[in-house]
């Protein structure tokens, strides 16, 4: 009895003991969810000590830069309370009641020799810190790169991916002059859409320009000859190479991800199917057979498939071919028309061309292969040939704009899209480039 | 009166806990802490027994102002033995004493002398009846109190309970609202992926104001941390957070976590 009463006790105790432990525990709150708004960032002019006036407006390109990859909104800076050039001018509660996430700054000075040195620094507005500072430096045609390098440190630091404003982008450009004198030509330039020179004009058509994996070089179709062949172009040197001039179709080329192959689409046996070159043996090897039309290859990551187009099942579509077997296997299935497939960096999605069922126009849909999930990103009226720049976080495409092509730039959630600044001229064929050096 | 009850009740359940009780006294009090027992894991099964109280629902901001309506609208719980007391032994009815059966008649100073025993006598057995019933009494009221300072412990418990209840609904209606203001304020960078997680510990003031911020675990990846923290920075001051009443305000808010864990993130 005495034991009972002491389990008694004993029980009472633990009683007091859980309610307790009920009290001690602690809250926590799961935030399972965000909004993925674009973050308000301040890019504040920046101070210029030097003779003159400063050839490029550094900031200004900073935050274009920002804007265009749709993960940023750049404040106006006529808001600005303040323009510190400097940490020891930042005010953060100022930039706080902007709204401003984040904060850039920095100061140009003039160095001898034509030489501009950058410094700048990125600000945690709400952390109340410096994230990140640098300097870069360059001469005055190279301005435009150190912006498009500090948006780079900028875009890593706050998102953690590799920036892509360093890298450029290759397109068509017509222009039409009378029913019987079209001038087309290759241009090369910033991925804003400055700076563009051309790399090869001609009196006939150029198609489907291709980065060599190292930048360094450009595979295109050109009609030069009065019939379609394929071209490599050192960008560098301008020293031009025809690599394949056969009988019908010569088109489609596509630099492989080690830079050893081409893949490109012939029809010298009377119907159009997918081969590969290989440039330093020059042999030739057919990827599929199939008296349906394939056409538009392009390179999986690992580079041991391709994905294609082929009208194979009644309608195009989107198929994948491995190299070691010539197995086929169909990819997409929604939808009337899904075409000219690029392969994001990471392999897991494609981006092309679709039309759905009783659609009118042609759009930008990427799909995730390991779901098949397609979402449309774009919706004007008439677009084509997307391609996926280096990180995967955005698409360059052409579209049609009062009555010609023009280039749009759209974030790969399809939320935020633009239209570059071009040339006049009908603009085409957008190629994005790899990360350069 | 009422005091008086009380007193003598506390002092049964302070014998018991030193284990004086009589035995009769531990088989029903044992029998109510099972019952208490019982009612209190009922209760951890209601509520997360874990380790930390993880708010996943999102009860509407509108259920909380109804909650907050009726903060300290509960009293404390008190035992209330007044009203159902009546702690009146009822009064054990001595038997009946048996009369002894008629003698024949001796003489009469034994006659006398037997009278005068039997007198004596009877008034020893009334003595010791009375004495009886004193005990039985005590017992009585004794075992009364026990079972009443049970019942006072047990509807005490109660309503502990249904007011743990009530505070479960009012923190995690302002654990939601805060949910909600965070969620609605964060931007992901690109790199943030599924399975990233970062904790961190908040110190609040009852005005809403965060005072302090520190990361417990990284996610690992610092564009995830950092745009986890300005989430919680953009949102506070969580000013709704002054409707909650202080004793749960202290008890839960002062000091709490925040996990960042992207479920609706691919990858």
């Amino acid at each position: 009895m005495r034991m009972l009463a002491r389990s008694v006790r004993f029980a009472l105790f633990g009683y007091l003991l859980l309610l307790v432990s009920l009290a001690r525990a602690e809250l926590t709150i799961e935030i399972t969810q965000g909004n993925d708004q674009a973050v308000p960032v301040a890019v504040v002019p920046f101070s210029w000590n030097g003779k003159g006036v400063l050839p490029e407006d550094i900031a200004g390109i900073v935050g274009n830069d920002l804007r265009l990859s749709g993960q940023f909104a750049p404040l106006p800076n006529n808001q600005f309370l303040g323009f510190p050039s400097k940490d020891d001018e930042v005010y953060f509660g100022d930039w706080k009641r902007l709204g401003a996430s984040y904060l850039v700054v920095g100061q140009v000075t003039e160095q001898p020799n034509n030489r501009y040195k950058v410094n700048y620094e990125l600000f945690d507005v709400l952390g109340k810190k410096s994230v990140v500072r640098g300097e870069v430096s360059g001469n005055r045609n190279q301005l435009r790169s150190v912006a498009h390098n500090i948006s780079d440190a900028v875009y890593q630091k706050i998102t953690g991916v590799q920036g892509v404003f360093s890298t450029r982008i290759v397109y068509v450009v017509a222009k039409r002059y009378s029913i019987d004198r079209t001038d087309y030509k290759l241009v090369y330039a910033d991925m804003d859409g400055y700076r563009a020179v051309p790399v090869l004009q001609s009196k006939e058509p150029i198609l489907a320009p291709s980065w060599s994996p190292d930048g360094r070089k450009l595979a295109y179709v050109s009609f030069e000859t009065g019939r379609p062949a394929i071209y490599i172009q050192e960008l560098a040197t301008g020293r031009r190479e025809r690599i394949s001039s056969f009988r019908g179709l010569n088109s489609a080329p596509k630099w492989s991800p080690d830079g050893k192959k081409i893949a490109m689409v012939l029809s010298k046996s009377g119907n159009p199917d997918i081969y590969v070159l290989d440039l330093a043996t020059r042999t030739l090897t057919q990827v599929t057979r199939h008296f349906a039309m394939d056409n538009e290859p392009a390179w999986m990551p690992n580079g041991k498939s391709l994905v294609f187009t082929s009208n194979r099942g009644g309608s195009a579509q989107l198929y994948e071919v491995t190299l070691a077997n010539g197995g086929v296997k169909r990819l997409t299935f929604e939808g009337r028309f899904n075409a000219r497939a690029r392969v994001f960096p990471d392999g897991k999605s494609l981006a092309f061309i679709h039309k759905g069922k009783g659609d009118e126009s042609y759009n930008v849909a990427v799909q995730e292969l390991g779901t098949g999930r397609m979402r449309i990103l774009s919706s004007s009226p008439f677009e084509d040939a997307p391609d996926v720049s280096p990180n995967g976080r955005m698409l360059i495409y052409s579209a049609q704009g009062g009555g010609q092509g023009v280039l749009g730039i759209i974030s790969a959630d399809g939320r935020i899209s633009f239209r570059l600044p071009s040339s006049e001229g009908d603009v085409r064929e957008p190629a994005w480039s790899p990360f350069l050096q | 009166m009422k005091e008086k009850f009380f007193w003598r009740m506390l002092g049964g359940v302070r014998k018991i806990l030193r284990g004086q009780g009589s035995n009769a006294w531990t088989i029903p009090v044992l029998f109510s802490v099972v019952l208490h027992t019982i009612l209190v894991i009922g209760l951890f099964m209601i509520m997360p027994s874990s380790e930390e109280r993880t708010i996943n629902p999102t009860p509407s901001f509108v259920s909380a102002r109804m909650v907050t309506l009726e903060p300290e609208a509960k009293p404390k719980a008190k035992p209330k033995p007044a009203r159902k007391v009546a702690p009146k032994p009822k009064p054990v009815k001595a038997a009946p004493v048996k009369k002894a059966p008629p003698k024949p008649k001796v003489d009469k100073k034994s006659i006398a002398l037997k009278r005068r025993q039997e007198t004596e006598r009877k008034q020893q057995e009334r003595e010791k009846l009375r004495k009886e019933q004193e005990r039985l009494d005590e017992l009585q009221k004794q075992r009364e109190q026990e079972m009443l300072a049970a019942l006072a412990r047990e509807q005490q418990a109660r309503m502990q309970a249904e007011q743990l209840k009530g505070d479960q609904v009012a923190v995690a209606t302002y654990a939601g609202v805060i949910k909600n203001l965070v969620e609605s304020l964060w931007s992901r960078p690109a790199s943030a992926k599924r399975g990233m997680k970062a904790t961190f510990r908040i110190k609040m003031l009852p005005t809403g104001e965060v005072i302090s911020i520190s990361m417990i675990s990284s996610s690992g990846n610092g564009a995830f941390d950092r745009s986890a923290l300005q989430a919680i920075e953009k949102a506070q001051p969580f000013r709704e957070i002054q409707h909650l009443e202080s004793r749960l305000f202290d008890r839960d808010f002062r000091e709490f976590r925040f996990v960042f864990d992207p479920r609706d993130l691919l990858k």
